[in-house]
């Protein structure tokens, strides 16, 4: 199966014009660290307030900037699905890529829990107030994984197979 | 310049960040390289997004409080920076594009010593209330710079990467 989407991926229009010139790889690349800045500038400093930093802005207030996060996010599924078409067997058999995707998908739960159980009640947390225990807790996680993704995708290179 | 990148490049602590065999040295640095550019960038983008006027709900007088998130950022990138040209003193000041980041990062770094000042010491009497630091007060020229900030430092992000295209030349033996 990973075989069958290997062919398929690297046989795409979209991965040969990710072969077609460096300039168009440092291009994207360029771009998937702009969204990640966008991405752990949002969530990042969201999970910090919910951790209990700059606590007099009010909790939904700060949740306003989530949408530019999930902006960043999409930046980086269409720049990153250029290089996995483009080279599929460089990320598939990678174990940077494998954990990085581990990663995400851990963080991806995390998302889940914190709306389906949190959110409600983390919403009310107004100015100078604390969220609770279990709020934090899913927003220290979430700090921790966005951070491991941006890690494992940084040593990408160094695990090729 | 080659005696002065040889005799960095021979030294024991350049030779070890270089030559040794683990994702712990040289690609611990790269790593710490991209996470602080995230806490940099990152915050400054939120606070230069907010004077532009998106999340008006966020009292902008309160963003103060995650300014000392993107020093941080910074000073993980000076530190992780200045081992990379360390490491690499050849590849780096024989490539143009290295000395255009540069000027780069120092001219995002003045705006946004700008902006911190207008913005979060000028302007804010109250502190974190909904009232003060709205959209109307910001002058023309605080959104400006928010604007430039953004340029200034996705330009900074695209000559990091494109360093890595670019240089003529690896080291000072070759």
């Amino acid at each position: 199966m990973i075989e069958d989407f290997e062919m398929w991926a690297r046989a795409t229009q979209w991965g040969e014009f990710g072969r077609s010139s460096q300039w168009v790889w440092a291009t994207t690349e360029s771009l998937h660290f702009v969204g990640l800045s966008l991405l752990i500038g949002t969530v990042g400093l969201f999970d910090l307030r919910l951790m209990g930093m700059a606590k007099s802005i009010p909790v939904a207030a700060l949740h306003r900037l989530i949408p530019l996060g999930i902006a960043g996010y999409a930046v980086n599924l269409f720049t990153g699905s250029l290089f996995l078409c483009a080279y599929p067997d460089q990320y598939l058999y990678n174990r940077a890529f494998q954990f990085k995707m581990a990663f995400m998908v851990l963080a991806g739960l995390n998302i889940l829990a914190f709306y389906s159980a949190g959110f409600r009640q983390a919403k009310t947390v107004g100015p100078g107030e604390d969220a609770s225990l279990q709020i934090r807790l899913i927003a220290a996680f979430s700090f921790f994984l966005w951070f491991g993704v941006l890690t494992c995708g940084r040593l990408l290179t160094f695990y090729r197979p | 310049m080659d005696p002065f990148f040889v005799w960095i490049e021979e030294s024991a602590l350049t030779t070890f960040l270089r030559e040794t065999n683990s994702v712990f040295v040289f690609p611990a640095m790269l790593v710490l390289h991209a996470v602080g550019m995230a806490l940099l960038v990152g915050t400054h983008l939120v606070v230069a997004v907010r004077i532009l006027g998106l999340a008006p709900l966020v009292p902008l007088s309160a963003l103060k409080f995650f300014v000392p998130v993107g020093w941080v950022g910074l000073g993980v990138n000076v530190f992780s920076g200045v081992l990379l040209l360390a490491a690499y003193p050849t590849k780096a000041l024989t490539n143009p594009l290295f000395y255009i980041k540069m000027s780069l990062v120092v001219i995002a770094l003045i705006v946004f010593t700008k902006i911190n000042k207008s913005v979060f010491c000028g302007a804010s009497e109250g502190t974190g209330g909904d009232t003060d630091g709205g959209a109307a007060t910001l002058a023309l020229r605080d959104k400006r710079m928010a604007m430039l900030l953004l340029i200034l430092w996705a330009a900074t992000i695209f000559a990091g990467r494109f360093l890595a295209y670019t240089y003529t030349r690896l080291t000072a033996f070759n």
